[in-house]
């Protein structure tokens, strides 16, 4: 064991010192790469962890005003109350209205305007045909080569 | 041009101050390189990483308050929400015992308490080395308020023997806690939420008690980023749930079901407004009902009643109105028409029992139209008895429901209460009993379902309070199941048609003008303990629908122990007449005449 130990320092003695000082610079390069490497996974890590915590400092201020949303909401639905609308139309003159007080007035079909019902109508499907999107959202890649670069006519 | 170069050996001072250079050069890159390493390691096996790994492993908890969730009408009206509350606690540990007094004065001064057993409670815990006292868990805002001016006031002898200010003494801790907008609104509908448990009891609270309640959840929050993505974290959106309750029509069965209570004198009174196609619950009025905010109240009004949902929570014999089963069953069977005839001798006997009428008399020749115009007992025992027989008569009242929950979704329903052949009670008598509405417990609410079917063409809708429910943004319709057929669609129409009939048969005080209607008046005798039934004491119910024809509104009406009558034809009727017009107004409804004008038009329509 000596005698390898030895022989190790002498070859070493024996290097050019060119070479020795490259070796060490070597080394400590190495060393210091794979250290900044760990240095900076665990820079990464508390900068992750300081982003999460402001992450729940967040949803905690969320989570107070969607509180704070349901309290007002009650302070309103207490304003608005069964009794205090009675109140209020009360005091304005308002009085309950009896069926015999109320006047239908039958309206025959025909008189009626025709609707106007922002749904297709039957036999309307509007995505059963063509598609909405352009072309260029649904040509395969291959139409597309070989429509651009065989220069095949545009339809 | 490059400079010339010149060998140097290695023994030359040129290369000597060379090397010197390397080696400073090589030594800081090395006591960089070693700082780092050094601070590597104390970070993974320092203190640093014990500390680390046990945030790692265990993170930390925190308590995040939920609100309970919200509960609307069918229109979006919030009927019950939630308000902050603080639980306030007294710190001992920061009190000199000589500021006792005065905190507890103040304490008991704003909160309402017993000053002497406050101090004797906070010097008792003083002298026990107890760090903190609960005063309260419900404090108001106003409360806090008051209480923190009152704290800014308070004064303790300084080292130097001068006042300074006491700071300290008090922490407030917020929390959510119930809160009906409506004070007394649907009280009978909503339900209550216990202080300290936090759970729902009866109506909508307790029925949707899991879904609704929020309390405090204790999130879990990791230390480790990577770990984030593995923690479910709570939905802090409160779920709401949106009733069939209309506002509306509960304020004006409430506004009823008080206006009868006050003109008979009856102990209680309530009103239900179903739709029978869908069993959708509109109204449930009821009166007396406690102010939910009033926790004391309510606690009261339930140990006096023993119940707070009449309508689900209490059962009891509904007389006359259950005729309308017997006679459904009994058509639906096959057994009798409208046109059958019973010969009333003013008595039925089965088995050794006697069956009266209502009044002791002999109506002679009767329809199946009269014995229901004239409520006659012998003649809906007669019908069950010898028409439709033992067998099928228990068959349709188990197919009517009752006997069992109707799975109404609100909280502590009855099952209601009948003997049935085969157990040991049972008598034949019963039978006989039970076919007019005696010898058999039901709920308004089982009434309810049973009126729909007779009205609705014979299925047997389940009665309900929820429109739909929304969590976590999502919002689920109630989706029940198909309702069994109980009778056919032909005994439904012919049952509509004779409750019609013998409505205007009797000019019945339920009768309203340009309505058709339908329906049927109960009186039930009440059995007093130790007494039987006595006469003194009914139950005065009214069950029906409109139009008759086309039914869309179920209407039923019970009214317990009604003093200034004891007859529902006097009492009870005139209750649904009256709702039946505020109906008819809130929800617009024509007259019959414009209705099938409307009708006759729309059929000509091409």
């Amino acid at each position: 064991m000596s005698n390898r130990f030895q022989r190790v320092t002498q070859a070493y003695r024996e290097l050019p010192w060119r070479r020795r000082v490259r070796w060490l610079v070597g080394i400590l390069a190495a060393a210091l790469v794979v250290a900044l490497v760990f240095a900076f996974e665990v820079h990464l890590s508390a900068q992750a962890l300081m982003l999460d915590y402001r992450l729940r400092a967040l949803q905690q201020q969320t989570l107070t005003e969607e509180q704070d949303i349901v309290v007002l909401q009650t302070r309103l639905a207490a304003m608005q109350s069964v009794e205090a609308l009675v109140q209020a139309a009360e005091a304005q003159g308002y009085q309950p209205v009896s069926p015999a007080q109320e006047h239908f007035v039958p309206v025959p079909p025909n008189a009626l305007p025709e609707t106007n019902v922002a749904l297709p109508q039957a036999g309307l499907q509007p995505f059963a045909g063509e598609s909405p999107l352009p072309e260029a959202y649904t040509i395969s890649l291959m139409h597309w080569l070989s429509r651009y670069l065989l220069l095949e006519p545009t339809p | 041009m490059s400079a010339p170069t010149v060998p140097v050996s290695a023994d030359s001072p040129r290369h000597e101050v060379a090397l010197w250079r390397y080696a400073v050069a090589a030594g800081g890159v090395l006591a960089l390189g070693l700082v780092v390493v050094a601070r590597l390691i104390m970070l993974q096996t320092g203190a640093e990483r014990t500390l680390l790994a046990r945030q790692v492993r265990e993170g930390y908890a925190e308590s995040v308050p939920l609100p309970r969730g919200l509960i609307y009408d069918r229109d979006g009206h919030l009927l019950a929400g939630d308000r902050p509350a603080y639980e306030v606690d007294v710190r001992l540990a920061a009190v000199p015992a000589e500021a006792l007094p005065q905190i507890a004065r103040d304490l008991a001064d704003v909160l309402g308490l017993d000053e002497g057993a406050l101090v004797q409670a906070l010097v008792n815990n003083k002298n026990k080395g107890v760090a903190a006292v609960l005063v309260s868990n419900r404090v108001s805002e106003q409360q806090k308020a008051l209480l923190e001016a009152r704290a800014r006031t308070w004064r303790v002898a300084g080292p130097d023997g001068k006042p300074v200010p006491l700071r300290g003494a008090l922490t407030f801790v917020r929390r959510l806690v119930r809160y009906y907008p409506e004070g007394d609104f649907a009280a009978n509908v909503l339900g209550f939420v216990a202080i300290g448990s936090g759970d729902g009891y009866g109506g909508v609270e307790q029925y949707y008690n899991k879904l609704l309640k929020g309390g405090v959840a204790w999130v879990h929050y990791p230390y480790a980023p990577w770990q984030q993505d593995d923690e479910q974290q709570p939905s802090t959106q409160p779920v709401a749930l949106y009733l069939t309750i209309d506002r509306p029509l509960q304020r004006a069965a409430e506004e009823e079901a008080r206006r009868a209570v006050e003109h008979t004198k009856a102990d209680s009174a309530t009103i239900i407004v179903a739709d029978p196609y869908s069993g959708a619950l509109l109204a449930i009025g009821q009166y007396p009902r406690p102010n939910l905010n009033d926790y004391r109240a309510v606690q009261a009004y339930r140990k006096k009643w023993d119940a707070l949902d009449f309508a689900v929570e209490r059962s009891y014999e509904p007389g006359s109105v259950f005729k309308i089963v017997t006679m459904a069953a009994a058509i639906d069977a096959g057994k009798v028409t409208p046109q059958t005839v019973f010969h009333d001798v003013g008595t039925f006997h089965v088995y050794g029992r006697t069956v009266w009428n209502w009044n002791r008399g002999a109506w002679g020749d009767q329809s199946m139209v009269g014995c229901l115009q004239h409520s006659l007992n012998t003649c809906l025992a007669w019908v069950a008895v010898e028409r439709l027989q033992k067998l099928p008569f228990y068959d349709y009242l188990q197919a009517f429901g009752f006997g069992r929950p109707t799975g109404v979704d609100l909280g502590g329903e009855l099952p209601g209460y009948y003997r049935v052949p085969g157990t040991k009670y049972w008598s034949h008598s019963d039978w006989a009993s039970q076919a007019f509405g005696q010898a058999i417990d039901v709920t308004p609410m089982q009434m309810v379902a049973a009126a729909s079917a007779i009205a609705n063409g014979g299925y047997l809708v389940t009665p309900h309070v929820l429109r739909y429910e929304v969590v976590n943004g999502r919002a689920y319709p109630y989706h029940p199941d198909p309702p069994p057929q109980v009778i056919s669609a032909q005994a439904s129409r012919t049952m509509r048609q004779m409750l019609t009939e013998s409505l205007k048969g009797e000019s019945s005080a339920a009768l309203v003008d340009g309505y058709s209607v339908a329906g049927k008046t109960g009186t039930a005798e009440i059995a007093l303990q130790g007494a039987g039934y006595v006469t003194r004491a009914t139950n005065a119910s009214f069950v029906g629908w409109f139009p008759a024809d086309k039914p869309q509104y179920v209407i039923y009406v019970w009214l317990e122990r009604p003093k200034t009558s004891i007859w529902a034809s006097v009492v009870a009727a005139p209750v649904f007449a009256n709702m039946v017009q505020r109906v008819a107004a809130i929800e617009h409804v024509p007259p019959d005449s414009v209705r099938k004008q409307l009708s006759a038009a729309e059929a000509q329509q091409p």
